[in-house]
């Protein structure tokens, strides 16, 4: 059924994030669009593009094309780029009215890839979808199709699913990548951004995954079955989630082997919004400065029920945002500034500020995600529970008058 | 050079060239646009559909398409203010495959009608690329709406599908704004300016000249407070054309209310503006006095040549919708221009484009929608001063003229206010960088 986005805007999608894992990857990136599923992308999701030279490109449909098919203009066009260039690889990704028309991606990239010689890939996306659907494809893509069988001993780890789109910086991830080596782990190669063409197809020598965002699930799964690599997953974003993901990764624990906790003292209640793994890194640490309070944690992106405890959910659409915090009786949010408008009661005081690109874009681009880690991470969780006590205080004193 | 455009099969389209030197169909054109994959530079975008429409006053706007075509104007939306006047409805996949789109919408409308906290005085319903191909006959729920809620409706269309067609999304959403203006029961002795986001300068002598001529108020969308304001347009006398954008909805108004027309796009060469004036001025029945203003203009010229010297200048078409004309203007005043980024080449700017082939052939046109501007983008600035957020980017110019879309420049008075960017951005007052000016302006897909 379709559904009103009154207050929000509609989120990246699918395309967006096709394009967002392959942007650093030296390949030819086509939208196959008319020019404005192109624009979203580069105009409004993709933070690297104004530095960038990455070849992302839209196709330019017309109608004419969309109704006569027209293909031979596409692929001349491709070639033309083509032979003006060397690329690692091509990639057709769909956007709404190719879905409309049933334009054949699978067939388009094989005959691209017979014509080119170049590894081609089609990607049936239809702007129906969310961002982290064209990640997890994407991702996938690009092991099952480059990554090569190892033939040395396992050693370090891969960082999987560090797109821009969950706010990840080249900071975030120096971070994480520093914390895996401290931990034994050199970093084998990064998946969602950073210059790692070349490392791609190492990345079954990893002896773990490391999967900082749900986006990444997929793939970190299809690496475990195929290449039987162990994977944890989360964020160490201060010394609580660090502890605790040094300990999954020395006793190698299966990482769906234990459920976040909520907290359950209830002091005052907190809802955090936002990508899954990411919320549930800052829970723990929330919690373990401030045991008092209770947290659950909902996104409107991936979402995996074994990383969800009790009172955690997905979150489908804006009108289902609207009655989750209304009957959800929380005392505070946290989450991307454009929700503030979806809270009962909109006012500051309610409500603490963590953008997510998937959502407001360019709007709080500043708000990058290397900034809640380690030290200054503390002043934010603080800052949280103190609005939440407030927060909760107050409605007392409302209900006892 | 031909006359017949070059039809490309595809991938032979032209980056760059010397004015001049080839067939302007090889870079510039609908034909040459679909000879390449299009780069999209970071600068890309205008106003949008999403930004003009917001200048009609107390309308509320409802996108109807999938959730992924309403990203980039939500978020325009936020940044300009209008997020309380927009909504989505995001359809999806088996409503579209099943037919049951209509009802969808016809579900949705009342009960939006029932959050709004401000009701609108005229709604919008816009749909997107794939209404083009479903084909959706709007009429009949129009109309019920408009019964039901006792405001005016209408279908407009964000559909850059339509580019290259003769209604595409620039110019249709222009003729969709205007046509909730009504028959006016009587006219009032103003002009109209269509075309045009922003209203021209207060001192630029063409609102003299229709002063002088019985018409003092040239009056201009944003400067409507309400709905009321805006239908007062329909009073005009005249609809003054200054941007193509605006030429399907004076059309519209001449065909729907009576209103007479004239496209006289801004231009910046003396004879180009004197040949828009002259149309003015046969209007009006009154000769256009410019003496006054070149005088004016000439002193700029020369003020400003002084300090700039022979600094190359490169010039974009999101500045101007005459960019060939604006380089004829600078080029005939001294100025060293080196390169125009235009993928376009429209009928208005084509007298200046042969003027520049025959006087200025060093001139570098460059499309900044070719595939190889990704990698051919220079490391060094290849200008020294640029006209227009996209010839910033591609050259890299350290003096960067923030204008766009014409905003405020007309005539005489338009060339002296462009003169005095270009000053300014000699003199290094435009310190702020490419992106956080591009940011700034907020330029919309």
């Amino acid at each position: 059924m379709s559904y009103l986005f009154q207050y929000l805007p509609p989120f990246a999608a699918d395309y967006s994030g096709v394009a967002s894992a392959l942007h650093d990857l030296g390949g030819l990136v086509v939208i196959h669009d008319a020019s404005g599923c192109t624009g979203s992308f580069t105009g409004y999701d993709e933070p690297r593009w104004f530095s960038g030279k990455s070849s992302v490109y839209c196709s330019g449909l017309r109608e004419f094309d969309a109704i006569a098919g027209n293909d031979d203009r596409l692929l001349g066009n491709i070639r033309s780029a083509v032979d003006a260039r060397d690329f690692n690889f091509a990639a057709l990704i769909g956007s709404p009215v190719p879905m409309l028309v049933g334009f054949d991606f699978d067939g388009f990239a094989r005959m691209g890839e017979a014509e080119l010689h170049l590894p081609f890939f089609g990607f049936p996306m239809t702007g129906f979808a969310r961002y982290e659907r064209g990640l997890s494809a994407a991702f996938l893509a690009l092991a099952e199709r480059f990554v090569e069988d190892p033939r040395c001993l396992p050693v370090g780890a891969n960082i999987l699913g560090v797109s821009p789109l969950d706010n990840f910086d080249a900071k975030a991830v120096e971070i994480i990548a520093a914390f895996l080596e401290k931990n034994g782990f050199p970093v084998v190669s990064v998946w969602g951004q950073g210059d790692e063409w070349r490392s791609i197809p190492k990345a079954a020598r990893a002896k773990i995954n490391f999967v900082a965002a749900a986006s990444a699930l997929p793939l970190a799964e299809y690496m475990e079955n195929r290449w039987g690599i162990p994977y944890v997953a989360g964020l160490p974003l201060g010394a609580k989630t660090e502890a605790e993901l040094e300990n999954r990764m020395r006793h190698r624990l299966d990482a769906r082997s234990r459920l976040p906790r909520r907290g359950d003292q209830g002091a005052a209640t907190i809802f955090l919004i936002g990508e899954q793994f990411r919320m549930n890194a800052l829970r723990a640490e929330l919690l373990e400065r401030h045991p008092l309070l209770e947290a659950m944690v909902g996104s409107f992106f991936a979402w995996d029920l074994s990383f969800a405890d009790e009172g955690d959910c997905f979150i489908s659409n804006e009108a289902e945002a609207i009655r989750h915090l209304a009957q959800g009786d929380f005392d505070l949010v946290v989450g991307d500034p454009l929700l503030r408008e979806l809270m009962p009661d909109s006012s500051e005081k309610h409500f603490v500020a963590e953008a997510h690109y998937a959502i407001s874009a360019r709007l709080y681009r500043e708000h990058v995600l290397s900034r809640r880690f380690g030290s200054a991470l503390a002043d934010f969780l603080d800052e949280i529970a103190e609005r939440a006590f407030i927060a909760r205080a107050c409605r007392s004193e409302r209900l006892s008058a | 050079m031909r006359d017949q455009p070059i039809r490309f099969l595809s991938g032979f389209a032209r980056r760059s060239m010397l004015i001049g030197s080839g067939a302007p169909e090889e870079l510039l054109g609908g034909d040459a646009s679909s000879g390449c994959l299009h780069y999209c530079a970071p600068t890309h975008g205008g106003w949008g559909v999403i930004r003009a429409a917001l200048l009609v006053p107390e309308m509320y706007m409802l996108f109807v398409c999938p959730e992924a075509c309403g990203r980039h104007g939500s978020i325009a939306a936020c940044e300009h203010g209008g997020k309380d006047r927009v909504g989505y409805l995001c359809l999806e996949e088996d409503e579209i495959a099943m037919g049951r789109y209509e009802q969808s919408l016809r579900d949705a409308v009342p009960v939006l009608m029932e959050r709004l906290k401000i009701r609108p005085r005229a709604f919008l319903i816009v749909v997107s690329c794939i209404d083009d191909l479903l084909g959706t006959d709007y009429e009949q729920m129009l109309a019920d709406f408009e019964e039901e809620f006792r405001i005016p409706f209408s279908i407009g269309r964000m559909n850059p599908i339509s580019l290259d067609g003769k209604l595409p999304p620039g110019k249709r959403i222009q003729r969709d704004m205007y046509d909730f203006i009504k028959k006016p029961a009587e006219r009032d002795d103003s002009v109209c300016l269509l075309g045009a986001f922003q209203p021209i300068d207060e001192d630029s002598e063409i609102r003299e000249f229709l002063r002088a001529n019985g018409l003092p108020s040239l009056l201009h969308i944003s400067e409507c407070g309400n709905f009321d304001d805006y239908q007062k347009l329909g009073r005009a006398r005249l609809n003054l054309v200054v941007r193509p954008e605006g030429t399907e909805a004076a059309k519209n108004l001449r065909e729907k209310n009576g209103t007479p027309f004239i496209f006289a796009p801004v231009a910046f060469s003396e004879s180009a503006i004197r040949e828009r004036y002259a149309k003015i001025g046969d209007f009006l029945e009154s000769p256009f006095p410019c003496d006054a203003a070149i005088a004016r203009r000439k002193e700029a010229e020369k003020r400003v040549l002084a300090k700039v010297g022979q600094k190359t200048i490169a010039i974009d078409n999101s500045a101007t919708c005459s960019p060939f004309d604006l380089a004829r203007a600078l080029c005939e005043a001294g100025f060293n221009v080196s390169e125009i980024f235009t993928q376009k080449l429209p009928a208005f700017d084509r007298p200046a484009y042969n003027w520049l082939a025959e006087n200025a052939p060093g001139i570098r046109v460059t499309s900044p929608e070719h595939h190889s501007n990704s990698w051919l983008r220079a490391d060094e600035p290849t200008a020294d001063i640029a006209i227009g957020f996209t010839a910033a980017y591609l050259s890299r110019a350290p003096g960067v003229v923030p204008t766009a879309f014409d905003e405020g420049m007309y005539g005489h008075h338009g060339l002296r206010m462009l003169l005095g960017c270009i000053e300014r951005a000699v003199e290094g007052l435009a310190h702020e960088s490419l992106e956080t000016m591009v940011r700034e302006y907020g330029l919309v897909v």
